[in-house]
């Protein structure tokens, strides 16, 4: 089989068809920019900076697709969030929008091509498409799902405890289905600019921080609705990022019906590929942390043990399982791109 | 029941109203103060720990337990200076810098206290001089780092770095979501405790070495 662009690579493995190999799309926008010579608050308010530095990125490493982030930040901050600008890492949400929980009425659904800065967001997505356009594959950032979203916006503690005391459960549903029209408006907007796959993070809402039960009534119905209408209504696929443990929600999780999961190196690979074979796509889930101290051939040898379990079939993308270190070894993300080269074929025996 | 099992159960079950009731009751009947403390209030924290730990229950569960159990806290704490009760040991306690994120800090403070320690809270984003300002007012026996993102627990090393001449009388400890034993080793931490419970468990040995 001929070699594939990076593009068509990354589509025949969300979709479950055959690439030529397995492709990497690392979680590296703090490591582009950082690299680039500008600053991480300076990539946050223009867009077209960003694009620059993760273009230069990917040209010098050749790995198959841009994956923005990981600012975390930016719905919360355009719904009233304050949020701090650091010169070396992302912007970060410091304080919740909301006094109380009653405040949920007073919110005002976002207008990506207005609001905060969003524009910012999808300039880069709109620059990363003028540059690399069709070549390589672009992941276009739909920030925090509903759940997540509203945590940041009431305060995590103050939102779980809301929860946990079961009194206004009304207010926390009507907060969520809120946040997540939000992220569904981003996502979008996403779609509208050019990207050719939207993501969420949604890591509140997986077991490092809830239970099973809480995911079942209140990430679960959300993650699912999005995704519902940005497979469907919207037409792009769609990933979504937990971080942290999974493992007791993974065969819920699947119900979702998202394209890929975004899954760290504390997630059992085995058991989530066996969950989601032929449903949902795997990106991951190599520990950060081997990638910005460990060595070249470590950074080998756990890839080829991720090819281990996931190859003959379709369905994968090797990333990090996080956003990697602005400080992690140049040399490990060659040995990822290389490693999915020499070792991650999928030969001519067909994928199951 | 036991009045004392009351209490340790209405903080398992995240009970304020109860907890707070049970503690004034027994405080009017002049039971011992250290008594409600330890086989009330941090008998039933205890439980929580463990729970936590083997995933059989979730932050909000600890949250609403350790909301239940500072409503007796706050009952007995005016008794305490007086009890002859004394406190286990200080922590200061604080996310590092450029790290926003309290969550895990949160719970380990809560579960500190709910084992009887006093904990500075120094809250989040705390450059290294922050840390060191805070071991000379207060003088704990152990200061507690976290970082939940790859991207700051670099600043864990220069902060034990800057501890100096300080490290002699002070442990450190670290933890969050992305910080390992081996990281722990390579940076000069005295403990690493992969969960809340844990962190109270190593406190414990921390002290007693």
């Amino acid at each position: 089989m001929s070699e594939m662009t990076s593009y068509q690579r990354c589509m025949a493995a969300i979709s479950w068809q055959r690439p030529d190999r397995v492709p990497v799309i690392p979680q590296n926008s703090d490591m582009a920019v950082a690299l680039s010579g500008y600053d991480m608050v300076e990539c946050s308010k223009d867009g077209r900076k960003l694009a620059l530095a993760m273009i230069e990125c990917q040209e010098r490493f050749g790995y198959d697709g841009h994956m923005m982030g990981p600012d975390a930040a930016i719905l919360a901050e355009a719904l009233g969030c304050p949020t701090e600008y650091r010169p070396q890492d992302p912007p970060a949400v410091s304080g919740p929008a909301l006094e109380k929980l009653e405040d949920v009425d007073k919110l005002k659904p976002i207008n990506p091509y207005k609001d905060g800065r969003l524009p910012q967001w999808l300039r880069a997505i709109q620059t990363l498409v003028e540059k690399s356009g069709e070549k390589v594959f672009i992941i276009g950032r739909a920030d925090q799902a509903g759940f997540t979203l509203a945590a940041l916006l009431r305060g995590l503690e103050p939102f779980l405890l809301d929860i946990a005391m079961g009194e206004k459960l009304d207010l926390v549903h009507k907060l969520i289905r809120f946040t997540n029209e939000c992220h569904i408006n981003l996502a979008k907007a996403m779609k509208e600019v050019g990207a050719h796959l939207t993501t969420c993070g949604d890591a509140f809402g997986g077991p490092s921080i809830v239970g099973p039960d809480v995911f079942r009534d209140y990430v679960f119905p959300y993650e699912k609705e999005a995704s519902r209408i940005i497979r469907k209504d919207i037409g792009i696929p769609y990933s979504i990022h937990i971080c942290g443990k999974t493992d007791a929600i993974q065969e819920q999780w699947v119900e979702t019906g998202a394209d890929v999961f975004e899954v760290d190196h504390l997630t059992d690979i085995r058991q989530l590929r066996r969950l989601s074979l032929g449903r949902t796509s795997i990106l991951g889930n190599l520990n950060t942390d081997m990638l910005a101290a460990g060595t070249p051939q470590e950074v080998e040898t756990a890839c080829r043990e991720l090819f281990d379990v996931m190859l003959p079939d379709s369905g994968f993308i090797l990333s990090s399982g996080c956003s990697m270190l602005a400080d992690s070894k140049p040399e490990n993300l060659e040995a990822m791109v290389e490693a999915a080269r020499r070792y991650g074929a999928y030969g001519n025996g067909g994928v199951r | 029941m036991s009045d004392m099992q009351v209490i340790k159960e209405a903080v398992i079950g995240g009970n304020a109203a109860k907890v707070k009731e049970n503690t004034e009751k027994a405080v009017a009947e002049g039971v011992d103060v250290g008594i409600i403390l330890n086989d009330g209030l941090i008998a039933g924290m205890n439980v929580i720990g463990v729970r936590f730990k083997n995933n059989e229950i979730y932050v909000p569960e600890v949250l609403i337990a350790a909301r239940a159990m500072h409503a007796g806290m706050a009952v007995i704490k005016p008794l305490i200076a007086n009890s002859g009760v004394r406190e286990k040991g200080v922590v200061v306690l604080g996310t590092v810098k450029g790290d926003l994120h309290d969550i895990g800090k949160n719970l380990v403070g809560m579960m500190l206290e709910g084992a009887g320690y006093r904990v500075i809270d120094i809250g989040v984003d705390n450059a290294p001089d922050k840390f060191l300002k805070a071991v000379q007012e207060h003088n704990p026996q152990i200061v507690g780092m976290s970082a939940l993102l790859t991207t700051t627990m670099s600043h864990m090393k220069a902060t034990i770095e800057h501890l100096g001449a300080y490290r002699d009388s002070v442990k450190v400890m670290i933890g969050g979501a992305p910080v390992t034993q081996k990281f722990a080793d390579e940076i000069g931490a005295d403990a690493y405790a992969p969960d809340a419970a844990t962190a109270v468990e190593k406190a414990n040995q921390l002290v007693a070495s």
